[in-house]
């Protein structure tokens, strides 16, 4: 019965309007070795109320993306074109490009309605702050509140994330809390302006899988309690699985296919998706040896030309190594930037996924 | 936070550690060759005049039994009288070269700490520009110029040359210590304090220097940032106190050097400052002198020791002193 009822709001996310809208969005790194060409043209959009997972191997740009889109990237980082429109910004009654938006400008939006969920939640508290310190600090910039309401909402979001009660965890330092308690703080701190986007650049890997879980089902809960969107990036297909409506894959420095989590995972059209697929180990498979994607993750100082993953495919032929495949909308609401998508397409019927 | 089993606990260690210093110094002061009778009556002196002083001094008591008179006079603050300055009580010698000592050290700490941390702290957050090559100028030249040389060049171009400043800073001790006169005095010391100050803040603001780089790439301070706080508030208290941390450490140990500094730099201006007073004591054999300077110098350090600890634990507070 939940099952069905989970599907049935999928379906009318679908329809929901588009709070963020990543265009062509380029960002190199400039470093003393040469430049890393980080994104080549991310395309994306996140719909009201939805999570949306951004998924791909370590180092293809899951956190370049959401720190270009922020203005988070580090001195060497720099966007060099593309658009990220932001269309709730409490401040402006227009949308905004993020991409392109004075400092001071976007950083009344970084905090209260876009929020950032860092990876590790043990380096990403000051440690020599208070944790009531710590919180006040977002609340009370963002909002005409007083000291105390401030302290009193503080109280509340500890609450909500299951640290009750309060008082014990208010007056601590990050070095007393365990890494869960200080990922349940940095979630309070995220909905603690009540923002429109929250984004989670991989927020349980630093967990042990049995609090992972448990901030997860947190994560859900409150995203849905707070009709907030949340971006999601991971590595891990079963996080995904798990708790997101629609899926970006990237590839290095593309997302190169983007559907609803069922069709990434029954109908994948990219032969890269297609290989990630099969390589997640199953109880049926186990008598056969761990299907992988063969070849490694690219060299970003010296890209491949064309389509950045052809050295690794086995659908390549020449056309892979001179264009970069358009991306295009094989069925709707589904995109793919390949060739061979049809081929694809015919070939995992043959597979049982 | 601080309590007072831990304080205690510091006593009792300082004690071991004075014992150490005073059997050392002793050792050192007593077996080196040279006789302060001797000394004092000049080398035609005859014997039997010098056999008197010795008497008159103690020293031809047994080395054990000096050790002793020395530490129990020195607890009871019965520190005698000067070898040198025959007829003058040690206590009253130090009490008038002390402030000097001190004063100049004092301002030369603040020159160093005003002018290190804001310089290290913008140079680390503007990488690679002209403020962070600046800063990288000024504490290579200010840590490899020697104290006597920067000093020489500070006489002869801001006293001789430009006439702005005396080169010996004729001020009673007394008004060094008294308000206005802590702030008036300044610019009488002004050379001094800037000649002994400039190693300590080019040492400091490379320290901040690279201790701020590491805290700026800390996730705490992407956080901070993302959080939408304003850069102020992110460099300002984010970076700046866990910056501080191991500055903090820093300044002391190099406190202990200023002091070593003193020698040189009351050399070279002339000042009748406790490091003039040590170097004078070697050569002259001031036994008493040595000897209070010693315990006296050892206490300034341990206390010096204590207060960093403590404020390491104010900055940090994973630090429990225990």
């Amino acid at each position: 019965m939940k099952a069905v009822e989970e599907k049935k709001t999928s379906t009318e996310r679908d329809k929901k309007e588009t709070i963020l809208s990543v265009r062509n969005l380029v960002t190199k790194f400039y470093t003393e070795e040469g430049v890393v060409e980080a994104l080549e043209g991310i395309n994306f959009e996140v719909k009201k109320g939805e999570i949306y997972s951004l998924v791909g191997e370590t180092g293809c740009g899951k956190s370049v993306t959401v720190k270009s889109i922020l203005g988070l990237l580090e001195r060497t980082g720099k966007v060099e074109s593309g658009e990220a429109i932001f269309y709730r910004s409490s401040t402006l009654d227009r949308p905004v490009d993020l991409l392109s938006i004075k400092e001071s400008r976007i950083r009344k939006i970084r905090g209260k309605d876009i929020t950032y969920i860092p990876q590790d939640p043990s380096s990403s508290l000051n440690p020599v702050y208070t944790i009531k310190n710590q919180l006040l600090e977002i609340i009370r910039p963002h909002s005409d509140i007083s000291k105390k309401e401030a302290l009193e909402k503080a109280k509340e979001l500890l609450e909500e994330v299951d640290l009750a009660p309060p008082e014990n965890y208010l007056s601590k330092y990050p070095f007393q809390l365990s890494g869960g308690q200080k990922q349940r703080i940095i979630i309070a701190m995220a909905l603690a302006t009540e923002p429109s986007l929250i984004i989670a650049d991989e927020p349980s890997t630093a967990l042990d899988v049995t609090v992972e879980a448990k901030v997860l089902d947190l994560m859900e809960e409150l995203i849905a309690s707070h009709d907030t969107s949340l971006i999601l990036i991971t590595h891990n297909l079963g996080v995904v699985a798990q708790i997101s409506d629609r899926i970006g894959i990237m590839y290095a420095g593309r997302v190169i296919e983007v559907a609803s989590t069922e069709n990434i995972f029954y109908k994948p059209y990219h032969p890269y998706t297609f290989g990630l697929l099969k390589s997640v180990p199953s109880i049926k498979k186990r008598e056969k040896e761990l299907d992988f994607v063969k070849g490694l993750v690219p060299d970003l100082y010296d890209p491949p030309s064309g389509c950045r993953f052809h050295p690794r495919c086995e659908y390549q032929t020449d056309v892979c190594k001179e264009k970069k495949p358009p991306y295009e909308e094989v069925e709707p609401g589904h995109n793919v930037a390949c060739y061979y998508s049809k081929e694809v397409k015919k070939d995992r019927r043959e597979e049982d996924l | 936070m601080v309590n007072k089993e831990y304080i205690l606990k510091r006593l009792g260690l300082a004690v071991l550690v004075m014992f150490g210093v005073y059997t050392i110094g002793f050792t050192l002061t007593f077996v080196a060759p040279g006789n302060p009778a001797q000394a004092a009556l000049g080398q035609k002196a005859n014997k039997e005049a010098v056999e008197a002083l010795e008497e008159q001094w103690g020293l031809n008591e047994p080395l054990p039994v000096q050790y002793k008179n020395y530490l129990i006079n020195f607890i009871n603050l019965d520190w005698g009288e000067s070898f040198r300055y025959r007829g003058e009580s040690v206590t009253g010698i130090l009490a008038s070269r002390y402030p000097k000592t001190m004063y100049y050290a004092v301002w030369s700490l603040v020159f160093a700490i005003v002018m290190s941390i804001p310089l290290g702290l913008i140079a680390a957050y503007k990488q690679n520009t002209w403020v962070d090559n600046l800063s990288v100028l000024v504490s290579q030249v200010g840590i490899s110029i020697p104290n006597f040389w920067l000093g020489m060049l500070i006489i002869a171009i801001l006293a001789v040359w430009l006439d702005l400043i005396s080169v010996v800073p004729d001020v009673p001790t007394g008004s060094l210590w008294s308000f206005p006169g802590f702030f008036t005095h300044v610019t009488d010391y002004f050379g001094i304090i800037i000649t002994l100050g400039t190693a300590l803040m080019a040492r400091n603001t490379r320290m901040t220097r690279s201790s701020t780089l590491d805290v700026l790439s800390e996730e705490y301070i992407t956080m901070a940032r993302a959080k939408g706080l304003k850069e102020r508030t992110v460099v300002l208290k984010h970076a700046l106190r866990n910056a501080l941390i191991p500055v903090v450490t820093s300044i002391g140990f190099n406190l202990l050097l200023l002091f070593g500094g003193a020698v040189v730099v009351e050399t070279v201006f002339g000042l009748n400052g406790i490091g003039k007073l040590y170097i004078d004591s070697i050569i002259r054999r001031d036994y008493p002198i040595i000897i209070a300077l010693l315990l006296t110098y050892t206490i300034g350090v341990v206390f010096v020791n204590l207060i960093i600890d403590i404020s390491y634990s104010v900055i940090d507070p994973r630090v429990q002193l225990r």
